[in-house]
């Protein structure tokens, strides 16, 4: 009875005594980062700049995943990524929590998508929302945080248009947001009794004047372009107040380019929310556009961009429309075709790069005020124009030349098979392989029959 | 060494004469072609492995491991077998591990089936093998060998658990589903830290890392571990006849 009751004991000391070795190495294991990339083009491992932005942090970086919970929510992708950064400096600590429970952070950080990783770092913030989880864009946020430097986007004021502060449908105060969680610091700068755009002004937005401008702003706004300034500006169709569409082009004619005052109609539905609400699914080659190519973002009630500028200057046609869209010259209710309308294409955001002297002046114009008013940001809308707009913003304030990293490959690479090679797979995978075995099996069993 | 692949080819053989081992083949490989390879490569038209890897985690690991696994002690207690294993001139450890080795051998060989569907993909993609990321494929095997080692022991330790193959066979399901999914579950429904517990713990987010091309030390112990355990746990199981 004693030599059964010590074999037992001494059976289950050891089974404790080894699961605790085995969680003591789990826990050794699970606070080391060792790892190894077998993947061809290195899809784990990260550029030396990224590892530079990493090693330089010198306070804590807190990232937090708020993920909601479902298959393909990108939550491993993202982690592996943050982890990646991990393994470079013991400063950036990770948590992950749910988008949904996770009501204070969601709150605090104004998270407004599921699946958006939050980094705070030294009080300053950037969100990586389901589109920017790559490489560049995490780096790009670190380099953003350890920069002592916020844009400053100088907001024109007093000329009517849309407001920053207005949280309607038609206002713009989720890119007000956006750009204060980005580190931009935005401030008005008021149009009237304008002689010169301040020097601390990195970017000026200009969109669509109720008012015209006046003759010494636009003077104002040319001088600072000639400086190598930034412009964003945006105009309308339909304008009630044709002397202030016509001062806005004022703005532009330096440059070859102008909006032509026309709206845009778009019958392809495949490229249009509706009839006056042109849709762009593909864009220009630009920063502005890395992370949201083949998804919609929304140009409602559009004009177009017109002009040929310089040969000096550096055009590309962010968006467009399609070849049997057609456009509007003077306001009516009906919008089927008629013989007077304008056919298109038409181009309804551009980006221009300007020489101006050792610098170069960057203008964005877009053809409607909508494309980042409230009603097609998150929530309201997928965050095409989110990107879009927080793209432009970061271009004009060149934060694009902060980083630039060779893109790496897809992980599955895209297949051309004709009928033909698509009947040889599933002749292979569907009939042959299982029949095989099959056949083995039956083979097996019949002869060990006839050995019985 | 000798005594652990004797058993290990006696039980392997057995699964090769009985019908189950062709039916858990027959079924695996009917299930990851036209779920795993077909419909993602033909419908998606893209090189991936990925549907294959799904069709492995998700129903291989699982459900198939505990199938394979049910027998190689229940049935043998059952049948009276096994005390005549034990009384031989083995030590426990040598049999826990033989019949470990022989459902883990047969796990290789049916992963060893899904080797086809690589080489149809360097086949027909352009650029051929040159252009396939083959770590990518090889760092999921080895999360798949990792992991398929682990749950043949889980499964072992189940079957050492009962006389009864069908108790042994839903006993390994249930454990191997809580230890492949619990982790993302209960990490949901739990609150920090006990849900960063969860999650470190669940197998599926172990996992990940190598289908992404990583093999980590973290998740290779974690693997190891759970294998190691459940196979020390077996070998206490068999040792206890000694002592109850």
């Amino acid at each position: 009875m004693n030599r059964r009751l010590s074999s037992g004991s001494s059976s289950l000391l050891a089974a404790a005594l080894a699961l605790v070795v085995l969680i003591a190495l789990n826990v050794v294991a699970s606070r080391t980062t060792l790892s190894w990339d077998l993947t061809h083009s290195g899809l784990n491992t990260l550029a030396p700049q990224s590892v530079l932005a990493a090693k330089h942090l010198d306070a804590d970086l807190l990232v937090i995943g708020l993920f909601r919970s479902a298959a393909g929510n990108g939550q491993p992708e993202a982690e592996a990524l943050v982890g990646l950064y991990q393994e470079q400096s013991p400063r950036i600590v990770y948590r992950s929590e749910s988008f949904d429970t996770d009501v204070a952070d969601v709150r605090k950080y104004s998270v407004q998508e599921p699946d958006t990783l939050v980094l705070d770092y030294r009080g300053k913030t950037q969100l990586l929302t389901p589109a920017l989880q790559t490489e560049q864009d995490f780096t790009s946020a670190l380099l953003t945080l350890e920069s002592d430097h916020s844009p400053v986007v100088c907001w024109a004021a007093g000329v009517g248009g849309r407001s920053r502060s207005d949280t309607s449908q038609a206002g713009y105060s989720s890119v007000a947001d956006i750009l204060t969680r980005n580190n931009f610091e935005t401030r008005d700068l008021l149009m009237a009794g304008l002689t010169a755009i301040p020097a601390d002004c990195d970017e000026v937005v200009l969109i669509a004047p109720g008012i015209p401008l006046p003759a010494a702003s636009v003077k104002a706004i040319g001088d600072y372009m000639a400086a190598g300034g930034s412009l964003l500006i945006a105009g309308d169709p339909w304008s009630q107040t044709p002397a202030a569409a016509a001062s806005l082009n004022d703005v532009l004619k330096p440059y070859g380019l102008g909006f032509s005052g026309v709206l845009v109609v778009e019958p392809d539905t495949s490229r249009a929310f509706d009839l006056i609400t042109p849709a762009a699914l593909t864009y220009g080659s630009s920063p502005i556009t890395r992370d949201i190519q083949g998804i919609a973002s929304f140009f409602p009630q559009t004009t177009a961009i017109t002009g040929t500028p310089d040969a000096a200057a550096a055009q590309l046609v962010i968006a467009s429309t399609s070849n049997i869209s057609y456009a509007i010259g003077t306001p009516r209710q009906d919008l089927t075709r008629q013989a007077a309308d304008v056919p298109g294409p038409f181009a309804i955001m551009e980006t221009l790069e300007v020489p101006a002297g050792q610098k170069k002046a960057r203008i964005a114009m877009v053809g409607t005020t909508g494309f980042a008013e409230n009603r097609v940001l998150p929530p309201s809308s997928n965050d095409a124009n989110l990107e879009l707009a927080l793209g432009t913003f970061q271009w004009l304030a060149r934060e694009d030349a902060l980083i630039s990293l060779p893109p790496k490959p897809p992980r599955a690479l895209p297949l051309t098979l004709t009928q033909q090679d698509q009947s040889t797979i599933i002749f292979i995978t569907i009939f042959l392989m299982p029949g095989l075995i099959v056949f083995a099996g039956v083979a097996v069993w019949w002869r060990r029959r006839l050995v019985r | 060494m000798t005594r652990v692949l004797t058993i290990a080819r006696r039980d392997l053989m057995a699964l090769f004469v009985s019908p189950a081992g062709w039916v858990v083949a027959a079924l695996f490989v009917l299930l990851s072609s036209a779920f795993g390879f077909v419909i993602p490569v033909l419908a998606g038209q893209a090189a991936t492995m990925d549907g294959v890897f799904g069709v492995i985690t998700s129903f291989l690991l699982p459900v198939l491991i505990p199938v394979i696994t049910m027998r190689v002690f229940a049935e043998e207690r059952s049948e009276g077998t096994l005390e005549l294993l034990l009384t031989s001139p083995v030590r426990d450890w040598e049999v826990a591990a033989g019949k470990w080795l022989g459902a883990f051998t047969f796990y290789l060989l049916l992963l060893a089936t899904t080797l086809v569907y690589v080489v149809l993909l360097a086949v027909y993609v352009p650029g051929h093998l040159a252009s396939l990321d083959l770590g990518l494929i090889a760092s999921t095997y080895i999360g798949l060998l990792l992991a398929g080692g682990a749950a043949t022991a889980i499964g072992a330790l189940a079957s050492s658990l009962t006389q009864n193959q069908i108790v042994a066979f839903f006993l390994a399901l249930a454990i191997l589903l809580f230890t492949w999914y619990a982790g993302t579950l209960l990490g949901f429904f739990t609150q920090p830290p006990a849900s960063q517990l969860f999650q470190y713990s669940g197998g599926e987010n172990r996992f990940q890392s190598f289908s992404l091309g990583l093999v980590t030390l973290k998740d290779t112990v974690y693997f190891l571990s759970l294998g190691i355990a459940a196979l020390f746990l077996t070998t206490r199981l068999l040792d206890s006849r000694r002592w109850r």
